[in-house]
């Protein structure tokens, strides 16, 4: 666990910075990938950039609807740089509605842009895990195993690192696959299909606080639901593209 | 030439396409094999969560600085030499607020912490503000408190023990305490907004 860097006089916080440099690497693979779908990859660029600019701004919007009495008497505090004073799931789902809506306007195929972003998404979530190993949280359940690590006052499972090495092996699979000529969209929901599984898998090892109804809990159940759409994708795009009628369509 | 050339490239183009229909027809031929296993699985993973892990969340038994968790005992001696405990204030909404008189965000932020003790301590909050006094000195300390005009109780960790067991590598820590004495949330670094206060203060009091 390292929450701070102490850099001489500054004290960096770790988990923030890499998720920056998660997003740099998201950014640099979307530029590999995006030539073979044959992307413009400054487009796909900006189209990132500014989908994540709306989505902090949105984030902030949602906190402000949400607890606007804390605003009243500190009308400053709106452009604070407190992150706890963000909404996150609000930033990213608003991240993805303006990231769609850019990329519709554009008239770039959706199917190709994601999955163009398929691998950058997995490597990101990596170190989304990394960060989390970092500030101590999403932390597992207590078990005396080998590679048990001493957390929180007694020894757990290295939940972070499970889920850190399990999409980094996710992402090495999919930059494999992607080299391949699969029905457009087939990447994206090969790439959903596998965080969905590694969520349904490691949620079981959680031992922080998750969201739950009754003994249900939501992160998995919300993967479970994702693991069946993308499952039920997956095949629908390979019989839509017809794919024993392909060679026929080339040479005529 | 040229001719000949295009018509290899198609060739060498149209084997490639031909191996990855064998992969794709491959995939045809057992896609409900594979998908139905993957959901088996995912069922079955699901039933044994249920049914044999243990729930998540219930950590309250270690008493350690992180979000969930019970929060570490403190027993310092006050600014007027009275011995608070943590423990005398369960039942109340705490905010632990680690500072300095030599840090710069934790004297940006001591006003905020002030009014909002001054607007919820009424209503059962209370701020225990813990002078990391082994690295601070004690007469900066009482300027400090009296430029800023602090009302609630001051700490003294002369022993650096408090900064120990809240594993503090940063000031201002600040860690917010449940009615139960469970840690809500911590926040590292500073200085915190007002609107911060008051948003995570109004909800532990349900308000």
């Amino acid at each position: 666990m390292f929450p701070i860097l102490n850099v001489g006089p500054l004290a960096i916080q770790a988990p923030g910075l890499i998720i920056l440099v998660g997003l740099w690497v998201w950014f640099m693979v979307n530029d590999r990938f995006a030539e073979k779908f044959m992307i413009n990859s400054e487009v796909l660029s900006n189209n990132f950039f500014y989908s994540l600019l709306l989505g902090l701004v949105g984030a902030r919007i949602a906190f402000i609807i949400q607890t606007p009495r804390a605003f009243l008497d500190n009308p400053i505090a709106i452009i604070s740089p407190n992150l706890a004073l963000f909404d996150f799931m609000s930033g990213i789902l608003i991240t993805i509605l303006v990231f769609l809506i850019l990329t519709q306007r554009k008239k770039i195929s959706m199917k190709d842009t994601l999955d163009a972003i398929t691998p950058g998404l997995l490597m990101f979530l990596a170190f989304v895990a990394l960060s989390f190993f970092a500030s101590g949280s999403l932390y597992g359940l207590p078990g005396k195993l080998p590679w048990s690590i001493y957390l929180w006052g007694t020894d757990r499972h290295p939940l972070q690192l499970y889920y850190l090495v399990l999409f980094l092996l996710g992402g090495v699979f999919i930059i494999q696959e992607i080299k391949k000529d699969y029905p457009q969209g087939t990447i994206f929901f090969l790439g959903l299909t596998i965080i969905s599984l590694i969520t349904v898998f490691l949620e079981a090892f959680r031992g922080s606080p998750s969201a739950m109804i009754g003994t249900v809990r939501i992160p998995q159940f919300v993967a479970f639901i994702l693991l069946i759409i993308s499952i039920r994708n997956i095949k629908v795009d390979k019989t839509a593209t017809n794919v024993d009628s392909y060679p026929e369509n080339i040479s005529s | 030439m040229t001719s000949l050339l295009s018509v290899q490239a198609k060739t060498v183009d149209i084997s490639s396409i031909q191996i990855n229909n064998r992969l794709m027809n491959h995939f045809k031929q057992r896609p409900t094999l594979i998908s139905s296993s993957i959901i088996t699985f995912a069922i079955i993973w699901i039933g044994l969560t249920l049914f044999v892990f243990p729930s998540p969340g219930d950590q309250s038994i270690y008493a350690v600085p992180q979000q969930g968790f019970l929060a570490p005992e403190i027993s310092l001696s006050s600014l007027e030499g009275e011995i608070v405990n943590l423990s005398d204030f369960r039942g109340q909404v705490v905010l632990i607020n680690i500072w300095a008189s030599w840090c710069t965000p934790c004297k940006t932020e001591m006003p905020a912490i002030q009014n909002m003790y001054d607007k919820y301590r009424d209503d059962g909050f209370v701020v225990l503000a813990v002078n990391a006094t082994n690295s601070d000195n004690i007469n900066n300390v009482t300027n400090f408190v009296e430029n800023q005009n602090l009302t609630f109780p001051i700490l003294l960790d002369t022993e650096g023990f408090v900064s120990q067991k809240y594993q503090v590598q940063a000031l201002p820590s600040s860690f917010f305490i449940t009615q139960d004495g469970i840690i809500n949330e911590v926040v590292i670094g500073g200085p915190m907004a007002e609107a911060l206060l008051e948003s995570r203060i109004s909800s532990l009091l349900g308000r």
